[in-house]
């Protein structure tokens, strides 16, 4: 889909991957990152339009980095989708609190992950909860 | 009480009104040194009630008692009921407004503050002396003409005569003595002999020449002793007596009585030469003496009352001192040294109550007196234990232990002192002299007061000392804990907050200042702390974790303990639990997640097995346990490769998700083995809808690396009740009918208890249990576990087995459920934990301290009979409790409430040990861990087993970071390589039991086997687990 920008962050090797090969598949331009430090380190030189955060990582969590992120002028408004774990059921109300504009449930589903990511890029937001902050975009 | 004592002599009371309790306190010690009883009151109202209890005979009114004038005070004193004649005596700072005219003459004599102690006695003294009377009441009262130039002693005379029953005519000197006689008229004359212009002699002389004084009798007096010389001279003068004042009031009386009446002597002497001559060398004399007497005296009088008024000022400023006690020693020279005394010491109470030298003064050698003086300590003890002082006098024939005492302290007298403060004797003063000068009566109340002032400053101190100390302690805990403190007002704005809250929230201290405590939490969860404060308002007490927002924008969260610490002010407590809890979410995430597909694993199915059983059980709505197999996936995983075998788990996963309700569960369970628990069922009949669809959902071919790849599953099906109560038996159960499944190729199976071999051994077994433990069919083996940090064996674990003639050895998990299910649980615990007992006993006996470790199941827990069987045994057993552990699983521990908590805490109680056995196999909150009374976890063996893998040993490491922070000992099971033991000791991992060790070793071959094994050596000195101090060393 016209070339924007994604860096998935995920310490699942196996959904990173598999993440990377259905989002380039859509036509999406796909950075991967093992961890919190490495997205960080990737950050430094590249600002992609959304970032897929897994918010259970060793070492620093995504929620923790997704703040970080948010409340640094020069990422703040790069759209921050969580990914969360089926395991671990009410991870999404912590993920927009930490500044998510969105949640999708890990395992993902292959067929459907490209549109849902996709979602995220109309101009019409994914739904959430009233006082959070909508993602604001560039026409 | 001593006080009463002395009082009773007298039997006088002297009421205090006196606002200032320093100096209230002073003036009592002054009364009392005079032995009367005292009456102390701070206000008029306090007097007079103190009045009506008790009537006194003086009363010392301060003129700044607030409240009512003192003359108000005084008249409503002399008119209270019952009432005795009462002598009012008026204290006065220098300065203020004294009464005038009537108001001022109730009062004997007006006392300016400070009062000097022998200046108090003195005056009263005057209304208090039991005066005999001259003469019956009523009858005409005998005049006396009362000559004297001293002032004072006019007045003090006067007063005392009066009271006798005299009138006194008082005239300042020998001439305006005969002036008055005329119209005096007096029965008899009293005159003093040391007089200026006229001395006593010559007016003796004169009044016999007087034509009004003729024939009355005159008495001469004087200060001091009188000697044989002095009388003779008064006789010659014409004197009819010659009286020592300081014999007392009573002596003359005396004298004055037998003198009535009789006619005056004639004087023997004619000429005024004659007499010159005679009384030049007697008046000399009595001057000499006087001279010398009344320096001595009035420097003394001088020198102490200075001191004490010093002392009182002083003190208080001294008492506001750091630490008084170190300039005591200052203090007491200083003061001991300005009246003139050369040694003295004082004694201060250790808090262990025995005296200890706190203060000398007179140069060295009196150190080694004082410490003497102990060698005797019964008279030092003595003055400590009663509130009297003690006067040890060569002069007045002391006892041994007197004698001996004034020996040991080089001195021919002492005073001892007891320095008491608020009814508690702090300590002894003791003043010593080499003569017996301390004989002199003004010692008396110089040392009280001093006592009592140096008891009021060292009380006033310490109480300084211990205000300042607990508040620098409550400050310096404020400031130093790591714990934030917020300190709120009702509607919970910050008021304060320690350096530990700004380090937290990431705000300096005038910012959190101007927040309400609600503000520091995220939006999400601020309804939640509403809610909290609204339950705290009620009970003033909250405990709960909450998230706070920092400075940065970042979460943490914090255990908050709030309390009331006073109408208006609430400390709240906030522990930074944020680390503790991210290792807490991410052992969960590995213990409890498969690490390829994200969903929970077996571990965390059967926890929401055992929960949704609970449910099941209490609504008795039926649950299902769904096994699904995927037949080909072994192939596709060798032929596509394991990354793309986990890509088709995942797909596989996705498709079971969509199908299902929110409130099922999917797991995987297996390589290739997924469960699906529906725990909402609300009939048998409504099972097989789901089956199919789930199976449906998985037909459609999943496209890998461009190859559409058909799943085969086969499905096996268990339902509660019908196949089984617990967890276990519904997946045996549903792992056989997957087998049926898989083996018939149907696609799905739901169990039939006829098709099932296994049901049958299972009947035998049960049967056979009940006999197996009375035909010694069970046994116990010991597995050691290895203290990683002293290299011993400390410990083993008792294991059961059961040798059946038939089967042969039949697991434990097997017997151990069945046993469970027949309530023979009880007979099999309770027989195992007295065997390992036993045993452990007799390794004892052969000198091996090792602990046992027995397996408690849930069942046991839901009972006592567990805590009567620990207790027998304990009761005729000779092994510590604490050396005994029971093992408990964290099935049993699940929901741990009512009774299993109650067990726990009365096994706890009885100093057994708890540890958690198959720790990351089964429990749910960890969190909950922090309420259970256990001491110790011990981490799966399946975690150990699979230990090359990273993640296991991340979930390793961090279970043992989290015990570690929980105040938890680990054991690790399942160590079956070196490798795997030293990289558990640098992990502070606390034990290790596995085969690399040993396996479970017969009780009978264990001693042989430690002695041989390299962890056995000196094991019987390894010290007790319980509560040591964990070594440090590897």
């Amino acid at each position: 889909m016209n070339g924007e920008t994604i860096l998935i962050v995920d310490d699942n090797e196996v959904n990173l991957r598999l993440a990377k090969a259905l989002l380039v598949r859509a036509g999406f331009h796909v950075l991967t990152a093992g961890d919190a430090e490495q997205a960080l380190s990737l950050l430094r030189g590249v600002q992609p339009r959304l970032i897929l955060m897994d918010i259970q990582m060793p070492g620093m969590d995504g929620l923790t980095l997704t703040r970080l992120l948010k409340s640094a002028p020069a990422t703040r408004d790069i759209v921050i989708v969580a990914l969360t774990a089926y395991a671990m059921k009410g991870d999404d109300e912590k993920a927009y609190a930490a500044g998510c504009s969105g949640y999708l449930i890990k395992p993902i589903d292959a067929d459907t992950f490209g549109d849902e990511v996709a979602a995220f890029f109309t101009p019409l937001p994914p739904p959430h909860p009233p006082g959070s902050q909508a993602p604001v975009l560039p026409a | 009480m001593g006080t009463q004592a002395t009082a009773d002599r007298h039997g006088r009371t002297v009421l205090l009104a006196v606002p200032n309790a320093i100096s209230r306190r002073l003036l009592a010690e002054a009364v009392a040194a005079e032995g009367h009883r005292t009456l102390e009151a701070a206000t008029a109202a306090a007097a007079l009630e103190a009045a009506q209890r008790q009537p006194p005979d003086l009363a010392v009114i301060d003129a700044d008692l607030g409240g009512m004038e003192p003359q108000e005070l005084a008249h409503r004193l002399r008119t209270l009921p019952g009432a005795t004649p009462l002598s009012l005596l008026l204290l006065a700072a220098p300065g203020s407004p004294l009464p005038r005219g009537e108001a001022a003459a109730q009062f004997l004599h007006v006392l300016s503050k400070p009062v000097e102690p022998a200046e108090l006695a003195t005056w009263i003294a005057v209304p208090l002396a039991p005066v005999p009377r001259v003469s019956p009441a009523g009858s005409r009262k005998p005049c006396v003409l009362l000559v004297d130039d001293d002032a004072l002693q006019l007045k003090c005379v006067r007063l005392q005569l009066e009271r006798a029953g005299f009138t006194v005519a008082p005239a300042a000197g020998g001439r305006e003595a005969l002036e008055i006689a005329a119209d005096a008229r007096p029965d008899i004359v009293v005159s003093d002999v040391l007089m200026p212009e006229m001395d006593g002699f010559q007016f003796c002389q004169a009044a016999r020449r007087n034509g009004r004084l003729r024939n009355v009798p005159v008495i001469l007096t004087s200060n001091h002793y009188v000697e044989q010389a002095d009388r003779r001279l008064a006789a010659q003068a014409g004197a009819s007596g010659y009286v020592c004042r300081a014999e007392g009031i009573e002596d003359m009386v005396r004298t004055l009585r037998d003198c009535l009446g009789r006619s005056a002597p004639a004087p023997a002497l004619r000429s005024d030469e004659q007499l010159a001559a005679e009384r030049q060398p007697r008046l000399a004399r009595l001057v000499e003496r006087q001279a010398k007497q009344l320096a001595a005296a009035e420097r003394r009088n001088l020198a102490q009352g200075f001191v004490l008024r010093e002392l009182s000022v002083i003190s208080e400023a001294l008492a506001r001192h750091e630490d008084i006690e170190p300039v005591l020693q200052e203090l007491l020279a200083s003061c001991l040294e300005s009246v003139g005394l050369s040694r003295g010491v004082l004694y201060l109470r250790d808090p262990d109550g025995l005296p200890r030298l706190r203060a000398h003064h007179g140069g060295q050698h009196i150190l080694s007196q004082a410490v003497q003086c102990f060698g005797k300590p019964a008279i030092v003890n003595a003055v400590l234990a009663g509130t009297e002082p003690r006067l040890l006098s060569t002069s007045t024939k002391p006892v041994e232990a007197e004698q001996e005492f004034l020996a040991r302290a080089g001195a021919r007298s002492a005073v001892l002192f007891p320095v008491r403060a608020q009814d508690e004797t702090l300590g002894a003063l003791v003043l010593l002299s080499s003569t017996n000068y301390l004989d002199q009566a003004d010692w008396m109340p110089f040392g009280r007061t001093l006592a009592a002032q140096l008891g009021q400053t060292v009380a006033l101190s310490r109480a300084l000392r211990t205000a300042r100390e607990s508040e620098q302690q409550a400050r310096s805990v404020f400031e130093g804990v790591n714990d934030a403190i917020f300190l709120t007002d009702d509607s919970g704005r910050v008021v304060d907050a320690n350096p530990a809250a700004t380090r937290l929230t990431g705000y300096p201290l005038d910012i959190l200042k101007e927040r309400n405590i609600l503000q520091l939490v995220p939006d999400h969860s601020r309804r939640g702390l509403l809610e909290l404060f609204a339950t705290y308002r009620r009970t003033g007490t909250i405990s709960a974790e909450v998230p706070l927002t920092t400075a940065g924008g970042e979460e943490r969260t914090v255990l908050l303990r709030g309390n009331r610490v006073r109408p208006g002010v609430h400390a709240h407590v906030a522990t930074d639990i944020s680390e503790q809890k991210r290792i807490e979410r991410q052992v969960r995430l590995l213990a409890f997640t498969d690490r390829v597909t994200e969903l929970p694993n077996r571990t965390a199915l059967r926890i929401q097995m055992e929960r949704a059983l609970k449910k099941a059980q209490e609504s008795g709505q039926p649950l299902a346990l769904l096994l699904i197999d995927l037949a080909n996936f072994r192939d596709i995983n060798s032929t596509l490769g394991h990354l793309n075998g986990d890509i088709l788990l995942m797909q596989v996963a996705r498709r079971l998700i969509k199908n299902l309700h929110e409130a099922d569960v999917v797991a995987r369970v297996g390589a290739d083995e997924f469960a699906v628990l529906l725990p909402r069922l609300a009939q048998r009949a409504d099972l097989e809808g789901p089956a199919r669809k789930l199976l449906d959902a998985l037909r459609p071919t999943i496209v890998l690396e461009n190859v559409p790849l058909a799943v085969r599953a086969h499905m096996g099906i268990a339902v509660f009740p019908e196949h089984g109560d617990d967890a276990e038996a519904l997946f045996r159960h549903a792992e056989m009918a997957l087998f049926q499944a898989k083996a018939g190729g149907r696609p799905y199976v739901i169990y039939e208890p006829e098709a099932d071999p296994n049901a049958q051994r299972r009947l035998v077994l049960m049967s056979d249990l009940q006999q197996a433990v009375g035909r010694q069919q069970l046994a116990l083996a010991y597995q050691p576990k290895l203290n990683l940090a002293t290299g011993r064996v400390g410990e083993v674990e008792a294991l059961a087995r059961w040798n059946h003639p038939k089967f042969g050895l039949v697991p434990p998990n097997e017997f151990v459920g069945l046993a469970e299910r027949s309530e023979l649980i009880q007979a099999l615990t309770g027989w195992t934990l007295g065997t390992a007992l036993r045993q452990a006993e007799a390794w004892r006996r052969e000198g091996l301290d090792l602990g046992v470790a027995v397996n408690v199941t849930a069942h046991n827990l839901r009972s006592a009979a567990l805590i009567d069987q620990v207790e027998e045994l304990l009761k005729s057993s000779t092994l510590p409790p604490e050396r005994v552990t029971l093992e408990l699983t964290e099935g049993a521990l699940i929901d741990a409430s009512g009774q299993t908590l109650r067990t726990l805490q009365v096994l706890k109680g009885m100093g057994l040990h708890l540890a958690i056995d198959d720790f990351g196999a089964g429990y749910s909150s960890l969190s909950y861990l922090r309420r259970l009374p256990v001491d110790a976890l011990k981490i799966d063996k399946s975690f150990l087993t699979a230990f090359p893998d990273p993640s296991s040993k991340t979930i390793v490491r961090a279970a043992i970071a989290l015990a570690h922070e929980l105040g938890l000992k680990v054991t690790a099971e399942g160590v079956e390589t070196p490798e795997a033991l030293e990289v558990l000791r640098s992990w502070g991992c606390d034990h290790a039991q596995g085969f690399l060790i040993s396996p479970a070793i017969p009780g009978a071959q264990f001693a042989g086997w430690l002695r041989a094994s390299p962890w056995g050596n000196g094991a019987a000195n390894e010290p007790t687990e319980a509560g040591g101090p964990r070594a440090l060393s590897a």
